[in-house]
């Protein structure tokens, strides 16, 4: 078997967007009337001006919907009514970037700190910084100097999944009628700016033109990085598009039966544009002004039963593109049930698992391939899967946790599976209790402790920093310096702590690398608590 | 200042020999359609032309085959659709910042004129000259002055629906930016009214304690536009500071349960909620039936539960309805009642045994709520015939009517019957579970029709004007989508045509000049009668009437 490394992320992990959510309704508890508080002030970071009207917010187990205080005239806010927990507070403002209490960079969304709260207890300055999004601004105009409206203005961030690095919109925003843009409360990071023209509109010689990166590129990769700093407004990003190839797709939408479909639509979507075509009642379609790029085709019909979708990955040139069929696939039933490791010192309850599909890769995109199931209570589940390569995973409660996932013996943890077929079966999730642990103490150059710092973990297989991402986690020390992480397999891995890191930065191989070198080894081993001691690696 | 008129170009060339004036000759049979229509679209100030204006044309006429089309404009501003069928065509032309018009609309909120097009026929110079439309700009501020980002901004105007005047949304909508700032173009001129309002109905949103948002306020802080101010804008003209006030409210949370016929809790299905202003949003009831929406603010709203749908067999899944009032306070204990479906049984009844060609599943049928205050949708199916033509329908109770949503090109529904009394109009009372038999619904390919040409007054021929065909029976014209009020605006020959109408007595009169819509206000037909042409017309007849313009009530 090969060496894999899993790490329980949620047991310490006390990353902020997940605590702030509110959990699903149908498991909420009866609200538990707590007796803590915790109250505290909001500033502008830019200003040091107390800021009111922010929207506080908590949540934890007992508080079904959390708690949400605004804060008055002099930046005050108190959540009242909390039971002992530790919390994450979270602040939220329009035009400002949600903040998190204690996060390591003022505007950089990342992990914070938590407050703990006993029963009767009342936290006092729990202060939280804000600072202002970013603000791009300009105008589009066409080769002929004028302005261009209804032209999508992107702001775009590069952004790994499952390891492989695609161009994630953030914000976008139309141009009016004098080809204006406006974009606002942009986290401070790394952009870039894309104008697409809407391609919904099925129009008879429609000059096509290219999505365009700022300044004036069709290509990502000649495109100019634009820094956001926290509060910046970058105004007079004006771009001129150029006239592209048009290029058209067309094909027949069939149903199951092989009959065309009349009626419905078909979507090409891109990660940075998207077109639509109406299904003509013989059920053909024609899609005008397509720019190049990587697609996936997908026809949406009106009273095609549920879990049946026709879907095509479609790269497309400058040549036009005819007689795509599109047909809907049935789903294959994929069955599978959990198997408990053989270390294992309980039995769990099948039915707390979940076991959820996601794309091996991204030729059809990041969309799911299936709808996540919960295990029976005899441990067997049965999922209905898209025809393509599928990874499985499975979360447990109550410490329980998937260590491996088997297709008819075959390890498919990390690989995935190729779904087809009408139905398949003997996929097993090996399921077991038995954590081990990573812990220690984090300390900066001059030995104290490093609060502010984040620990990546990452597995010394540089094949897999291209793999899903349990082969890298990342978490904040406590204000100690103390550190805990759960660790479910053993293997030899790389551990580093860092400031200045940005959202979901540790997840990219590129910056795996640029870290590398600065990392410690250490062979973790299965089910044992283990200890290393940190100094925050310099800056470089 | 309302009246500004747009000026549009309108020389027209007919280049094809045939004569406009006869009823378009069917489509010969495997011909390739090969008309054209063509024209230019120029800036109206300075005639300048527009190029990458978006040309829309659309067939104005039941069959033979409905034509949907855009072209843009090029360098020169000229577009083209070729391979036409013939038809009588409505076209229009966008582009950004200036006033949309019709073909032939020579004012504001007038209807368009339609363009007779033969078979092989050329039609050219359907010009546009496009006014430079209006914008309101301004900024939305709350209570303390700050401005307020991402809120949607809209502008209304009284537009008559149905016959009474009613506020409906006009052109587009605007985000208001970082700075509350935010801008509306492209407005014809007219008195508007302005609003900006947090996002649309999110009931699925769990509010959590977080429990307010921004209501609809009308410019310059009015909760309702009784309380709000117009504001004017003039052809091309810009308006400034048009700053709304908007102001925190607290929403309402609905809960509830849905119940079907047999008195258990819906196991599944979906729970909607509609507003009547428009805006609508739907979700899944939980499995015991309940459901629960949040972010409501005061209004009213029509509430809908539907059981899981039965998928075998195409049994009608339960409905269930309500409407309700919210105001500040939560409703906590909302029972939505499901009664089991009526079922009507009839068939459609063709004109002749010889219309072998035609196909059931070419018609789909279905039923169409009478009484005000069901909800759209109305718990109703529609459906296809099955190969003998018959059919079978399942419907929630209330009076209804039905009419055929889907059929051949060419065909129009010509009466619906119940036990050989016409119900097209009046419909049936229909009970929970009851079944209704001998619904039958005719259709033709000849339906009576109506045409003629106009004379203004000095006895010339006049080629813009605003033919209304209207009912002699008062009690026809409140109907909701009456069947008996018809307009029709002049083709290129200045002749008038109503393709279909129901035989039975009529007025009719032309007008130089009216608001679309403002035929359905009782009202103005009142005041119209007495200065109308009365006629009849038969089944099947094609009636030729001859009108001098009237003025205008």
């Amino acid at each position: 078997m090969r060496a894999a490394l899993w790490f329980v992320a949620t047991l310490i992990v006390s990353a902020g967007g997940a605590a702030a959510q509110p959990p699903p309704q149908r498991d909420r508890p009866p609200d538990a009337p707590g007796t803590g508080i915790i109250r505290g002030r909001v500033f502008d970071a830019g200003t040091g001006q107390p800021m009111r009207q922010v929207r506080v917010r908590t949540a934890g187990p007992g508080i079904p919907g959390g708690r949400t205080a605004l804060t008055d005239v002099q930046g005050r806010y108190e959540l009242t009514r909390l039971p002992p927990f530790h919390y994450t507070i979270s602040a939220a403002k329009p035009l400002y970037v949600n903040a998190i209490y204690g996060q390591a960079r003022i505007g950089v969304p990342g992990p914070g700190l938590q407050v703990d709260v006993g029963d009767g207890q009342v936290v006092d300055h729990v202060d939280i910084r804000m600072s202002r999004g970013g603000v791009i601004s300009g105008r589009i105009t066409d080769e002929a100097g004028e302005p261009m409206n209804d032209v999508q203005v992107a702001v775009v961030r590069m952004q790994a999944v499952n390891g492989l690095r695609r161009p994630t919109v953030v914000a976008s925003r139309v141009t009016n009628d004098i080809g204006e843009f406006r974009l606002f409360g942009v986290q401070p990071g790394q952009y870039y700016v894309s104008a697409i023209v809407a391609g919904s509109v099925d129009v008879e010689n429609l000059p096509a033109y290219a999505s365009t990166f700022y300044p004036g590129t069709t290509d990502v990769a000649q495109a100019q990085s634009i820094a956001i700093e926290p509060g910046a407004v970058l105004s007079g990003l004006n771009m001129t598009l150029l006239p592209a190839r048009a290029v058209g797709i067309s094909g027949v939408v069939f149903d199951a039966a092989q009959r065309p479909v009349a009626g419905g639509s078909v979507f090409m979507n891109s990660p940075v544009s998207s077109f639509m075509g109406a299904i003509k009642p013989d059920g053909s379609f024609s899609i005008r002004n397509v720019t190049p790029g990587q697609y996936v085709l997908r026809a949406s019909v009106p009273g095609a039963p549920a879990g049946e979708s026709a879907m095509l990955p479609l790269s497309v040139g400058d040549v036009d593109i005819e007689d795509i069929r599109l047909a809907p696939v049935k789903p294959t039933i994929v069955k599978g049930r959990l198997v408990v490791d053989l270390g294992a010192t309980a039995q769990p309850a099948f039915d707390a698992f979940r076991v959820t599909p996601s794309p091996a890769d991204l030729s059809f995109g990041t969309a799911a391939p299936g709808a996540p199931v919960q295990v029976k209570p005899d441990g067997t589940f049965e999922l209905r899967l898209q025809p393509r390569r599928v990874l499985i995973s499975g979360t447990g409660a109550g410490g329980w946790h998937v260590k491996a996932v088997r297709a008819n013996g075959d390890d498919i943890t990390d690989t995935g599976i190729d779904i087809s077929g009408e139905s398949m079966s003997g996929l097993e999730l090996i399921v077991t209790n038995v954590t081990g642990s990573l812990s220690g103490r984090v300390v900066d150059a001059a030995g104290r402790p490093a609060s502010d710092a984040s620990i990546v973990i990452f597995t010394q297989d540089r094949s897999r920093w291209h793999a899903p991402i349990r082969f890298a986690v990342s978490t904040r020390p406590r204000p100690t310096g103390e550190y805990t992480i759960g660790v479910t397999h053993a293997g030899p891995v790389y551990v580093v702590a860092l400031e200045n890191i940005g959202q979901d930065e540790w997840l990219d191989p590129v910056f795996l690398e640029r870290v590398v070198d600065r990392a410690v080894k250490i062979d973790l081993v299965d089910g044992q608590k283990q200890t290393l001691d940190l100094t925050v690696a310099s800056e470089r | 200042m309302l009246r500004t008129a747009a000026s549009i170009g309108m020389a027209l060339l007919v280049a094809g020999a045939a004569s406009a004036a006869q009823s378009p000759s069917a489509p010969t049979a495997n011909a390739k359609p090969s008309a054209e229509l063509r024209g230019r679209v120029t800036d109206a100030e300075s005639g300048r032309p527009l190029r990458h204006a978006i040309v829309r044309l659309a067939s104005s006429n039941p069959g033979p085959a409905r034509e949907s089309r855009a072209a843009a404009t090029d360098d020169s501003g000229r577009y083209a659709f070729k391979g036409l069928p013939a038809g009588r065509y409505s076209v229009s032309a966008d582009k950004g910042g200036y006033v949309q018009l019709s073909y032939g609309q020579t004012r504001p909120f007038e209807p368009g004129k339609p363009i007779e097009v033969l078979d092989g026929q050329t039609v050219e110079r359907v010009d546009f000259s496009l006014p430079r439309g209006g914008t309101i700009t301004g900024r939305v501020v709350d209570e303390y002055g700050e401005p307020v980002p991402n809120l949607f901004v809209q502008v209304h105007r009284y537009q008559f629906v149905q016959g009474q005047r009613r506020l409906s949304s006009a052109g587009r909508q605007a985000t208001t930016d970082d700075g509350g700032d935010y801008r509306i173009y492209g407005l014809p001129p007219a008195q508007y009214f302005v609003s900006a309002r947090g996002s649309a109905l999110t009931p699925f949103v769990s509010a959590a304690e977080d429990r307010s948002g921004y209501a609809q306020t009308f410019f310059p802080a009015a909760p309702s536009p009784a309380e709000a101010q117009r504001v004017a804008v003039g052809a091309g003209q810009s308006v400034f500071d048009v700053n709304i006030e908007v102001r925190e409210a607290r929403t309402a949370r609905v809960s509830g349960i849905a119940i079907d016929s047999q008195g258990k809790p819906m196991n599944g299905g979906i729970v909607s909620i509609g507003m009547p202003s428009g805006g609508s949003a739907g979700g899944r009831l939980r499995v015991d039936g309940t459901f629960e929406l949040s972010n409501l603010f005061p209004g009213t709203y029509s509430i809908r539960a539907q059981g899981a749908s039965i998928s075998t067999a195409g049994a009608a899944a339960e409905t269930a309805s309500a409407t309700i009032t919210v105001t500040d306070d939560d409703i906590d204990d909302l029972q939505l009642a499901a009664q089991p479906p009526a079922t009507i049984l009839g068939r459609i009844v063709l004109e002749s045994a010889l219309e072998s060609t035609v196909k059931p599943a070419q018609f789909r049928i279905g039923a169409v709520a009478l009484d005000s205050g069901s909800l759209p949708g109305g718990g109703s199916m529609s459906t296809s015939p099955h190969d003998d033509f018959t059919f079978e329908l399942k419907t929630g109770p209330g009076r209804q009517t039905f009419r055929v949503f889907a059929m051949p090109p060419g065909y129009v529904l010509k009466a619906v019957r119940l036990d050989g009394s016409d119900i097209t109009d009046s419909g049936v009372s229909i009970a929970s579970n009851e079944e209704i038999r001998g619904i039958e619904i005719e259709v033709t390919t000849h339906p009576a029709t109506v045409s003629g040409l106009v004379t203004d007054g000095r006895g010339d021929a006049a080629r813009d004007y605003t033919a209304i065909i209207f009912g002699r029976d008062e009690q026809r014209w409140t109907m909701a989508g009456s069947r008996w009020i018809l307009t029709a605006r002049p083709d290129q020959d200045g002749r008038f045509r109503v393709p279909a109408l129901p035989a039975g007595d009529y007025y009719a009169a032309a007008v130089d000049y009216v608001e679309s819509g403002q035929w359905t206000d009782p009202e103005f037909l009142q005041a119209l009668r007495s200065r109308a042409t009365m006629f009849s017309v038969n089944d099947g007849e094609s009636k030729t009437i001859n009108l001098r313009i009237v003025q205008r009530p």
